[in-house]
């Protein structure tokens, strides 16, 4: 048998040798690494004064960072003041972010401790103000199996379950509030919320099995006195 | 007691409790006019100072270009300080500001002869390098005295 002889050199996946190999799927990048992407070019022009960048950031970040705010406070109004502060407080200390963390871990970091020294200084509980549920959540399919027919609530008493829910989250403490909602409301994972709290996995961990606990306690307290 | 599994269901069922539709549109127009607030309350220099950075931060230039910037501007200032010091260092000390000048004791006609002068003068003027310097010391302080006179003090003419 004769050997082929090719006129020009192609290597075995038949492309010409020295063209660059297609991009693989791995190497395309994913949401997660624009949408990082973005926010060190937004972080970059807002470090230079430019204001319309760090404008951009509160409209991305304002309705996650109200979720973490108002979910620990439970408090409308709170809410809106230390929103306020935390996005001044992030805005002054831009300059010293030098994006050795994501600017999302970076601004929930400022947010829960801002939150957590707001309730520490407040010595006594103030009433809260609770947001009205959206009527999106008549759509959830959580909603919808909870409230079904062989559900462990019924419709009529979801309401009133939610208002009890809230004033056992303020019966907890500040650290372990702040762990359920991250957790449990915000759904962040174990490894963000290490990060934005500054303390181990294990730590998150603990805090969120005894948050639990206390919170079936409170809520079975509830349900005895109820029946 | 409440499964943990129902407990979850619950508390993410706390993520529909939201605020007012156009809330968020009006907060940041809140914040923005907290930052114009907070910005008038700030001294104008360091409004200015602030800017400042800012624009040099929008100019391309590389950072060593401003390093070396600073430092011949510290190192200019540097010289000319010692320099300062380096002439004041050969000449006594003054103090006060008032030039006082005596006349010799004598009657010797001026013309010809050095005149004393007494200068009680923080600084020295470069203009008097050329003169004949004489230090006189009082005792308390040192005085620098004149030998010539300036020509521009010889009369023009003499009779």
């Amino acid at each position: 048998m004769s050997a082929i002889v090719l006129d020009t050199p192609f290597n075995a996946a038949g492309l010409l040798l020295g063209d660059a190999a297609p991009p693989m799927e791995n190497d395309r990048p994913t949401p997660e690494d624009e949408a990082l992407a973005l926010d060190s070019a937004l972080v970059a022009r807002a470090q230079t004064g430019d204001a319309k960048a760090f404008d951009e950031l509160v409209i991305k970040y304002s309705p996650r960072l109200y979720g973490l705010v108002y979910n620990m406070t439970s408090n409308h109004e709170d809410t809106n003041d230390l929103l306020q502060d935390v996005f001044a407080k992030a805005y002054r200390s831009l300059k010293g972010f030098r994006g050795n963390s994501k600017f999302y871990t970076w601004i929930h970091s400022i947010g829960v401790n801002m939150t957590i020294n707001f309730l520490k200084k407040r010595n006594r509980r103030r009433a809260m103000s609770l947001d009205d549920l959206d009527g999106a959540i008549q759509n959830d399919a959580e909603f919808i199996e909870l409230t079904s027919t062989t559900g462990p609530v019924r419709e009529a008493d979801l309401n009133e379950l939610q208002q009890r829910l809230n004033e056992s989250m303020m019966k907890l403490s500040e650290d372990h509030r702040a762990v359920v909602t991250m957790f449990d409301i915000q759904g962040m994972p174990h490894a963000e919320i290490s990060q934005i709290l500054n303390v181990s996995e294990g730590t998150v961990r603990s805090r969120l099995f005894y948050a639990h606990r206390q919170l079936q306690n409170f809520l079975d307290e509830f349900r005895k006195v109820k029946l | 007691m409440l499964e943990e599994t129902d407990l979850q269901k619950l508390l993410r069922l706390k993520r529909y409790e939201q605020p007012p539709p156009a809330y968020f549109e009006d907060f940041l127009e809140e914040f923005q006019q907290r930052q114009r607030t907070e910005m008038l309350r700030q001294p104008a220099w360091q409004v200015a100072w602030e800017r400042l950075g800012a624009y040099v931060g929008r100019v391309s230039l590389p950072r060593v270009a401003y390093h070396a910037a600073t430092a011949a501007v510290v190192l200019t200032a540097g010289t000319v300080s010692w320099k300062i010091l380096e002439s004041d260092a050969g000449v006594p000390a003054v103090a006060g500001s008032s030039v006082k000048s005596s006349a010799l004791a004598d009657s010797t006609p001026v013309r010809g002869k050095a005149a004393a002068l007494v200068l009680e003068d923080k600084f020295l003027s470069n203009a008097w390098e050329g003169a004949q310097h004489q230090v006189a010391d009082t005792g308390s302080r040192t005085h620098y005295v004149m030998d010539a006179h300036p020509v521009s003090y010889e009369p023009a003419f003499s009779f």
